[in-house]
């Protein structure tokens, strides 16, 4: 199993009512797949706030993955029995001028 | 009150007489948002004069009156030194606020506490509202509210006329926040309510020198607007419309190209543009029924593909049809570009020239004119690459779009580039900077525009967080502003609007807002009228404002923070993103550093490091570091790590560091200024090399207008249909539409070059100037309507709107005006002590605009800047 531990910031932290959370995936682990986790967890609107659609993330979430930025949905969550750390960010419309 | 300031501590004085101190400090302008590069003289720890920095880019050399004067602002005794607590708790205009003197500490506590007492019940009840004129603090503001988890903030600084249509277009089909003629090549440039290198502005004193010396090579202008203002005035003609109808001449001219001289650059449209997508009868894209994708018409095959058959592994697609008739999916359909050349037909100059005011004539011989500029087909060789050559371009902002129809206005002038082909490609109109291929040592920042969903183009740098497209489909609103609802917006009315609470309620908007932060930005006066924004303000029970003059929104808060002014602060960006404010077209890349040219005065502090303060006593740290990695795209190993505590000079450092690498830390910035490299032809005339479309026939507006009236109609916000057909045409503003002769005139604001907004009237140096200019203190109004109504210069009058609503000034009588318009420059008429500069001078023009939705464009809500006013003969104010 791939031990992943997820952090959600800002807004997210505020909707699931937690900020860090463990997930043990089956390996091989992608991105995909805890997302799949975090909806089940915390339920469809969560996903909305993620997802555009099934393939794409929303424009406004930025996900870093050990922290480098990634915007695939495949990436490989763990690689060498390394520990993996999934920062997930909401930068929801605001204003410009 | 305001306490008497000491600039220099007695310690800092004998080390500066010790050194005999003479220094050339470089640093950057925020007098307005263009960010010139300076030089501060700095003698004794004392700044005695600011010059431009010839080293830079970003101003090359070059200040206008207001970057020289900021020294005034630097030393006015009226500056709020330490942190204010009202002590009266009743608020309202004329209403002692009680200011009793706290110290940081004090203050820090309380805004904390307050801060998480709302985090722990709901976040979005914190509501961050800032000014425009500093947009270098958007990076740390967007961080703290996606820390704290609000979507609640906005820029009021600049008036809601702000360039929300102007950016949303320039995003959409330039990658870019605004656009400009190509100054080193262009032979005819049309502005439409634009000012671009001749007054305020992105870029503004790059493109002074660009523009001067384009208009000594040649480059015909042709300025449209109802004023013979800053750039009228040096043009070679001046066009004067009737306020508002831009989209009425842009779309008649657009008309001439194509159905009466023939002129399009059909190899641009079938190639870069979705001109060729198949349109079917309910106005949507006709897709494949397999892959989704919009189809195009391949003529060579004789059958309908996939727009991007190739890449889906087909055989590469033939010539692509622009006109006809066709069938496909079962239906019937013809490409983008028929159904535009149809649209337009119905747009003829004749149609135009009632709207707009303009002959029919001129408005066929603008058309003829820039068609044969354009030499559609032309190729030129720039340092040895060879490049589409359209030297023509149709420039916009914020007169053309600052209304109800702001999205038609704008697409419209914009059309005619993409029509030639003359976007982004020599001589044309280009994008601010929209591919950067990055340092040569570092290759950051690098951006390039990508394809995204149907082939349309996804700008590869942006201001804000969410891009303009792809954007959300419409959705039940959660925010105070309903960006949600309104995805191609930007700055929403529903922030400071008479309607705000009635559409709140009847949108179930499950919070209020309890708490503002207020960063620079005078609302009570930048937005529309002062009674409809300070009724909003009344019912936000606790107000902190940062400020560097006690204004009239800070005399409705709750605390006052003493913020330092731009020559006291440090910021690693401060003209980042280049598509903001780096001159387009080729020369150098160039970034630049402000830093601090004085010792730190009285309790002055810097509210970037005030809100990383803050973010640790409100426990947050981790949070907005994280935005911070994401917002500035650090890059490991300089990233900001977990909840460890950064003061915001080791932000600035690692960003920079991050960039640029080691060797140009924040030291090396401060000590240099400025790093530059050279652009290359195919980052400034990308066009060609960057495998994207833009639309000239926007379908999702459309699908986003379906989407958004069914969820607003049921609850009574009305959006009218018309605002969402693909295609653009003139829609009138409220002030077209009203039927009252006695209103006969239309009032507009324009932004003055001697001051930005409300953020400048106190300064001492351009209010002595201000007062000698003819126009920055008065109405401006054609001299022969005013001979009509009896009126002579310098008469004092009262301008009435329909809703009751008036302000006082004195009439300057000129030709350089369109006969229906009366225009007002910049955001003047303080009545606050705090300003005692600025108080009693000029007119208040925003007190004429009503702040609601029936005001506002259903679209992207750009507020209307236009009103229509009648005259009454006053005494003296
Ligand atoms: S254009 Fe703006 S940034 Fe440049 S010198 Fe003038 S006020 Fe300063």
């Amino acid at each position: 199993m791939a031990l992943v531990t997820i952090k959600l910031f800002g807004m997210l932290g505020a909707m699931a009512g937690t900020r860090d959370l463990q997930l043990e995936l089956a390996e091989p682990a992608h991105l995909r797949d805890a997302l799949d986790a975090l909806e089940a967890r915390f339920g469809p609107e969560f996903r909305q706030r993620i997802m555009r659609n099934p393939r794409a993330l929303q424009t406004y979430l930025r996900i870093f993955v050990n922290e480098t930025e990634v915007t695939d949905l495949d990436t490989v969550l763990q690689i060498n029995g390394l520990p993996t750390e999934v920062s997930l960010m909401l930068l929801p419309a605001a204003e410009g001028g | 009150m305001v306490q008497a300031f000491e600039q220099k501590t007695p310690e800092t004085e004998r080390a500066h007489e010790a050194n005999g101190e003479d220094r050339w400090i470089p640093s950057a302008c925020s007098m307005c948002y263009g960010t010139c590069s300076i030089l501060a003289h700095r003698v004794n720890g004392v700044v005695t004069k600011i010059e431009g920095n010839p080293a830079s880019e970003i101003g090359k050399g070059r200040l206008c009156a207001k970057g020289i004067s900021g020294i005034m602002t630097l030393y006015d005794p009226n500056r709020v030194n330490v942190p204010l607590r009202r002590t009266n708790p009743k608020k309202g205009v004329g209403v002692d606020p009680g200011w009793k003197e706290i110290t940081w500490d004090e203050a820090l506590d309380e805004i904390a506490a307050r801060l998480r007492k709302v985090r722990a019940e709901d976040p979005r009840k914190l509501f961050l509202q800032r000014t425009t004129t500093n947009t270098t603090i958007g990076p740390i503001c967007h961080a703290f509210c996606h820390a704290f988890g609000t979507m609640n903030q906005w820029v009021a600084g600049g008036g809601l006329h702000c360039g929300n249509g102007a950016h949303l277009i320039s995003g959409i089909m330039h990658a870019s926040w605004s656009i400009v003629p190509d100054f080193e090549h262009c032979q005819y440039a049309v502005y439409f309510g634009a000012s671009k290198g001749h007054a305020a502005g992105h870029a503004s004193c790059s493109n002074m020198g660009l523009a001067a010396d384009a208009r000594v090579r040649g480059m015909k202008m042709v300025v449209v607007d109802p004023m013979c203002n800053f750039a009228a005035a040096k043009a070679n003609e001046w066009v004067p419309i009737r306020v508002g109808t831009d989209a009425a001449l842009a779309l008649a001219m657009a008309h001439v190209l194509v159905n009466e001289l023939g002129i399009w650059d059909a190899p641009y449209l079938a190639s870069k543009t979705n001109a060729p997508y198949l349109i079917g009868p309910d106005k949507l894209y006709v897709r494949d029924a397999e892959t989704q994708e919009p189809l195009v018409w391949d003529a060579t095959a004789g059958r309908a593909r996939p727009y991007n058959a190739e890449k889906l592994g087909q055989e590469p697609l033939g010539e692509l049809a622009l006109e006809g008739e066709y069938e496909a999916q079962g239906v019937r359909c013809r490409p983008a570009f028929a159904c535009l050349k149809e649209h337009l037909a119905r747009h003829t100059p004749e149609w135009a020239e009632p709207i707009t005011t303009i002959p029919a004539a001129t408005i066929r011989r603008l058309g003829q004119e820039f068609g044969r500029e354009a030499r559609v087909g032309s190729t030129i060789v720039i340092d040895g690459v060879r490049l589409p050559y359209r030297p023509v371009a149709a420039i916009a902002f914020r007169g053309s779009e600052g209304h109800r129809n702001a999205v038609y206005n704008f697409l419209a002038i914009d059309l005619l580039n993409h029509l030639v082909g003359a976007a982004d490609v020599v001589g044309g109109c280009l994008g601010f900077n929209p591919v950067c291929h990055g340092h040569p040592e570092t290759k950051r920042p690098a951006y390039v525009p990508y394809a995204g969903p149907d082939g349309l183009m996804v700008t590869g740098s942006w201001m804000v967080p969410h891009l303009p497209y792809p954007f959300e489909y419409p959705r039940m609103p959660k925010s105070m502003g309903f960006n949600e609802l309104f995805p191609l917006g930007m700055s929403s009315p529903l922030m400071a609007s008479a309607d705000q609470e009635e559409r709140w309620q009847r949108f179930d908007l499950p919070y209020r807002p309890e708490v503002m932060i207020n960063i620079g930005c005078n609302s009570v006066m930048s937005v529309g009228n002062s009674e409809t924004v300070i009724n909003t303000l009344l019912r936000i029970p606790f107000i902190v404002s940062f400020d560097l003059f006690r204004t009239e929104l800070s005399d409705l808060a709750d605390i006052v923070l003493p913020d330092m002014s731009y020559l006291e602060q440090l910021d690693s960006k401060p003209n980042y993103p280049f598509i903001f404010n780096l001159p387009g077209g080729m020369g150098d890349w160039c970034w630049a550093v402000r830093q601090p040219l004085i010792e730190p005065v009285a309790e002055r502090r810097q509210m970037n490091q005030v809100l990383l303060e803050l973010a640790e006593r409100v426990g947050i740290s981790e949070d907005i570091n994280m935005a911070l990695n994401a917002l500035l795209k650090l890059q490991p190993p300089f990233t900001l790590k977990g909840s460890q505590q950064y003061s915001f000079a080791e932000v600035c450092d690692q960003h920079l560091k991050s960039n640029f690498g080691p060797r140009h830390d924040l030291a090396w910035f401060k000590e240099h200024g400025v790093l530059s490299w050279p652009k290359k032809p195919q980052e400034v005339y990308w066009r060609p090399f960057v495998e994207v479309r833009v639309p000239i026939y926007w379908e999702y507006l459309k699908r986003v207008g379906d989407q958004a009236r069914a969820l607003a109609e049921p609850r009574g916000l009305h959006l009218p249909e018309e605002f969402y057909d693909p295609l653009p045409t003139w829609l009138p503003c409220p002030g077209h539409e009203c039927s009252d002769e006695q209103f006969d005139l239309y009032g507009f604001y324009y932004r003055d070059t001697i001051h930005t907004n409300s953020l400048t009237q106190e300064n001492a140096w351009l209010d002595e100037t201000a007062q000698l200019d003819p126009n920055s203190y008065y109405i401006a109004m054609n001299a022969e309507t005013g001979k009509k109504k009896g009126l002579h210069d310098g008469d004092w009058v009262w301008m009435e709107t329909v809703k009751g609503r008036r302000v006082r000034g004195r009439v300057h009588l000129t030709q350089g005006m369109h006969p229906e318009g009366l225009g007002i420059g910049g955001c003047a008429g303080h009545w606050t002590d705090g300003m005692p500069v600025a108080r009693g001078k000029g007119v208040f023009f925003n007190q004429l605009l009503e702040i609601d939705m029936d005001h506002a464009s259903p679209v992207n809500l750009n507020l209307d800047l236009c009103v229509k006013v009648r005259l009454r003969r006053c005494e003296e104010a």
